[in-house]
């Protein structure tokens, strides 16, 4: 195991401009054996390091099986816009991988649905791109049911917006964005991404439930699911908090007891259900 | 009672034995008088402030001349290992960047081992907590792996409570229980030392020291019993945990708030608080326009729950009130290490009381938290 | 790639900032070479034309002039730090502020009619927008350093909000308030100056300022307990940072 307080070194590949203020960029590590020994699962983050200014934690937006490692970044701070300036070729440090992913295995078998609100499409994105490798396309089949909820703020602000037809190949996707403007031509569903809830006909019994986006969103999204009778213990949610380590030794992304960094950032929800909503947390 | 295979006694005048074994060998490391206060530095036998007490109440702190006999009649300063096992501000790396390339160097460190001399119960099991999230969590700090894996420990059993100990509560002390070289404890004309370790034992052997009798080993227990019943400050460590995640709303949160100077002083002087934040430090001079690039360190720094921008992230903050933020600090002293690490986040050292400005006492606040009727 | 212009101003100040800009010694001549110092009145008496990348102001707003002039530096400048506790806070002369600037005129100057000045002196803050404030008196080298470097890296300085007992503390100072009963204002403190004060055994006056969110009100309970009157305790606060105390006091007794 490679150390993992020192970033190694990496290159990015190619960057694609995501909507107005996200990005997708792509980085192979430098060094060969530390590319054979790197390995990580959907969900879990890595730190991204631009010498001088900082590191940020970021989430894989690609598949495990996908060449390059993939990172879909909001431009918010230092980091993230000093990452949107570097382009092809020229190099970041990264550490990782860190914290603990989707449960993938235990979805394989169920009826696995997919919640997403904003950017946090992107370590979810890992998980469709994961099932789009691994199963034979145009090949939707009952059971296992795949759906995939999405929520934006605008039509403008979806992020992936021109992968969302492949994700149809096996997933059932519904899409909804908060408000769209007249001239944008949005004919899709307008209002919260919790309102898609009643057009699925969930199985609760045989239903696993992967979620990532703000908090609020998630809150009314379990109760959503819960009122569906689906058990807590099948509900994955993926928290964000302010990290600095990124491996449990730095005390900054404390969620109560949990450190979100490594005990999650995917938690099953029944884990942290006592949590949830407790202001200042 | 039954003696320890290993139990041996040592003149007290021959304390000094102990400094010459290790120095070749190790950074000998201990108390200290220095600006009123008894500090952790690098000292020789006589620095031991042999013959000092501290006075101790919740916001004061002082010496004063001992009339008792003993050597180690003064109990926890406002430092612990954690400023040298785990340092305030320590280099992580060097770095260089230019638009293709970048080199990152890790940081040298101290080549001669630490050696603590007089460390205490409650200090040993924070250096536990700590052994537990520096070294046993899915990735291992190599700052502190390096520092920690040739420290010799040389702990004192306490016989005399600090004023605002609470250890015999929290199940930290006085009596050391494991985690150390090895053991001393003072009694009225010599130490009775024990060996927990092979190296420990070895260092005894050259010391070529008679073998403790029944009689000391008995006065041993009685001076650590005393300890016990001269503490004064006591805690319910096993209702707070549930009274903690059962009242996160408790006025009483409110009611500390008000008092609260959120200085960090108890953060910084607890030794089992470990937060800590990185970042990059760049100087002027170690930016280049021709060619374009920059050079410069990262470092880590301790931090603290109490400080604003700790909970903060790009658009909000997760604890924006001093309300949210003494709450965290206590519960993840009181109940939430113990659900993380599985051992308590407070060891009773009493440091965080004597420390704070405002005179908050942790051992108050929790006994004023109590379940809604 | 072409160097950035900087400027650095002076309004109702001591200068002893701006002198802590030429006390950066070796890396005074970094920034001559990375900046292209376009105005610099301590050092050069070429006026000021165009634009600026980064203004350095030091010193208090206290005449209509500076009211003005203040104005027409921000407009220029792309991004302006305040140097300082008169610029940042509005300095020792704003203690002004609460008594009559009448009375004071007439008696200090023969023709008091004379004097031109604004009953109060105000940071600069309270005029334009100021992108970063540096604290201090004088401000601190390393915190200039580090905010020129930054600046030209693009990204934000690292001024820490924490109080100067966690510097204090991580030096492994004695603490003068507990161990010596000293009325130290670290509590309530930026850190920043490195312990300048603390580590000679004299207690912190707060020229680094109040801390975000500061519990001033806590701190004086605690220093009349150790025998101060309130007349002591507001003396300990009417410094250089005078005007941000009294702010800090009514905004942030709250929790």
């Amino acid at each position: 195991m490679h150390d993992r307080s020192t970033p190694f070194e990496a290159t990015i590949k190619w960057t694609r401009k995501e909507t107005r203020d996200t990005f997708t960029c792509a980085i192979r590590i430098s060094n060969r054996d530390i590319q054979r020994g790197y390995r990580f699962v959907p969900g879990q983050f890595n730190m991204l390091y631009v010498p001088g200014i900082g590191e940020a934690p970021i989430s894989m937006s690609s598949s495990p099986l996908d060449r390059d490692i993939m990172h879909t970044v909001r431009i918010a701070g230092d980091v993230t816009t000093a990452l949107s300036l570097l382009g092809a070729g020229e190099v970041i440090g990264i550490r990782g991988p860190f914290g603990r992913g989707w449960p993938i295995e235990e979805a394989e078998d169920l009826d696995l649905l997919i919640v997403a609100g904003g950017l946090g499409i992107a370590p979810l994105r890992s998980v469709a791109r994961h099932f789009m490798k691994t199963h034979s396309p145009k090949k939707k089949t009952a059971h296992p049911r795949r759906m995939l909820l999405y929520g934006a703020k605008t039509p403008k602000d979806i992020v992936f917006r021109d992968e969302f037809p492949r994700f149809r190949d096996i997933f059932d996707v519904f899409l909804s964005v908060d408000r769209a403007d007249p001239e944008e031509y949005w004919r899709g569903e307008t209002g919260l991404v919790t309102q898609l809830f009643d057009r699925l006909s969930l199985d609760p019994v045989r239903t696993i439930v992967f979620m990532c986006g703000p908090e609020i969103m998630m809150q009314t999204s379990v109760r959503e699911l819960i009122l569906r009778e689906v058990p807590e213990e099948k509900i994955f949610v993926s928290m964000e908090r302010n990290m600095n380590c990124g491996m449990g030794i730095c005390g900054h992304c404390f969620f109560g007891p949990k450190f979100v960094c490594k005990d999650g950032p995917v938690f099953r929800f029944s884990e942290i259900s006592g949590l949830m909503g407790i202001k200042e947390l | 009672m039954s003696v320890p295979a290993t139990a041996r006694k040592l003149k007290k005048e021959d304390l000094s034995c102990v400094f010459d074994q290790l120095r070749a060998s190790h950074r000998v490391i201990g108390p200290k008088i220095e600006g009123g206060v008894i500090v952790l530095a690098d000292i020789d036998v006589h620095d031991i402030p042999a013959g000092f007490e501290d006075r101790q109440a919740a916001g004061s702190y002082s010496l004063i001349r001992s009339d008792r006999p003993e050597i180690f009649s003064f109990s926890a300063g406002p430092d612990s290992f954690k400023r040298f096992l785990h340092p305030p501000v320590s280099e992580m790396f060097t770095f260089r960047r230019s638009r293709t390339s970048m080199t990152i160097t890790p940081s040298g460190r101290e080549e001669k081992p630490l050696a603590f001399i007089g460390i205490r119960a409650c200090d040993l099991s924070a250096m536990k907590l700590y052994d537990r999230i520096f070294l046993e969590g899915p990735v291992k700090d190599n700052t502190y792996a390096s520092l920690r894996s040739n420290a010799f420990i040389i702990a004192v059993n306490c016989c005399r409570p600090g004023d605002n100990c609470f250890c015999s509560s929290m199940g930290t002390g006085p009596e050391v229980k494991d985690g150390y070289d090895i053991v001393l404890t003072e009694l009225r004309d010599s130490f009775l030392v024990e060996s927990g370790t092979v190296r420990g034992q070895d260092l005894l052997a050259r010391l070529a020291l008679e073998e403790a009798t029944g009689i000391d080993v008995d006065e041993k227990a009685e001076r650590t019993g005393a300890c016990i019943r001269a503490m004064k400050k006591s805690i319910r460590a096993e209702e707070l945990p549930g009274l903690i995640y059962r009242n996160p709303d408790h006025p009483h949160w409110a009611d500390i708030a008000e008092r609260d100077l959120e200085c960090g002083n108890c953060t910084q002087v607890c030794p089992t608080c470990f937060c800590n934040a990185t970042y990059d430090l760049v100087r002027l001079s170690q930016v280049s326009f021709k060619p374009p690039g920059l050079s410069g360190v990262r470092v880590r720094k301790w931090d603290s729950c109490f400080s604003r921008n700790f909970g903060r992230v790009h658009g909000g903050n997760f604890r924006p009130s001093r309300r949210a933020r003494y709450r965290q600090w206590m519960s993840h002293k009181l109940a939430y290490a113990i659900e993380q690490f599985g051992l308590p986040g407070c060891v009773g050292c009493g440091r965080c009381i004597t420390w704070c400005p405002a005179g908050i006492d942790i051992t108050v606040e929790a006994e004023a938290l109590k379940d809604a009727r | 790639m072409k160097r950035p212009r900087i400027g650095i101003f002076k309004f109702t100040s001591c200068d002893g900032c701006q002198l802590s800009v030429l006390n950066l010694e070796e890396e005074l001549l970094d920034l001559v070479g990375l900046f292209q110092v376009a105005f610099f009145r301590e050092a050069t008496d070429r006026p000021l034309r165009g634009h600026l990348d980064i203004a350095l102001v030091e010193g208090s707003i206290s005449t209509g002039w500076q009211r003005s002039h203040v104005v027409e530096v921000r407009e220029r400048t792309r991004y302006l730090v305040t140097i300082g506790a008169c610029a940042t806070s509005g300095g020792l002369q704003a203690l002004r502020n609460w008594t009559s600037i009448e009375d004071y005129k007439k008696s200090v100057y023969p023709s008091p009619g004379m004097i031109e000045t604004l009953p109060c002196s105000t940071p600069i803050s309270d005029h334009v927008y100021v992108d970063y404030e540096l604290w201090g008196c004088p401000v601190g080298s390393d915190e200039l350093s580090e905010t020129l470097a930054s600046f030209l890296l693009d990204k934000r300085p690292g001024i820490p909000g924490y109080s100067l007992c966690m510097e204090c503390k991580r030096k492994g100072t004695p603490c003068l308030l507990i161990a010596g009963s000293a009325p130290c204002l670290g509590p309530v403190t930026r850190a920043g100056c490195g312990v300048l004060c603390p580590s000679l055994e004299r207690p912190c006056y707060g020229c680094f300022g109040p801390r975000e969110g500061a519990n001033i009100d806590a701190l004086l309970n605690v220093f009349r307990k150790k025998g101060l009157s309130p007349h002591e305790c507001s003396l300990l606060l009417d410094k250089m940072n005078t005007y941000s105390y009294r702010k800090a006091r009514s905004r942030e007794g709250r929790l």
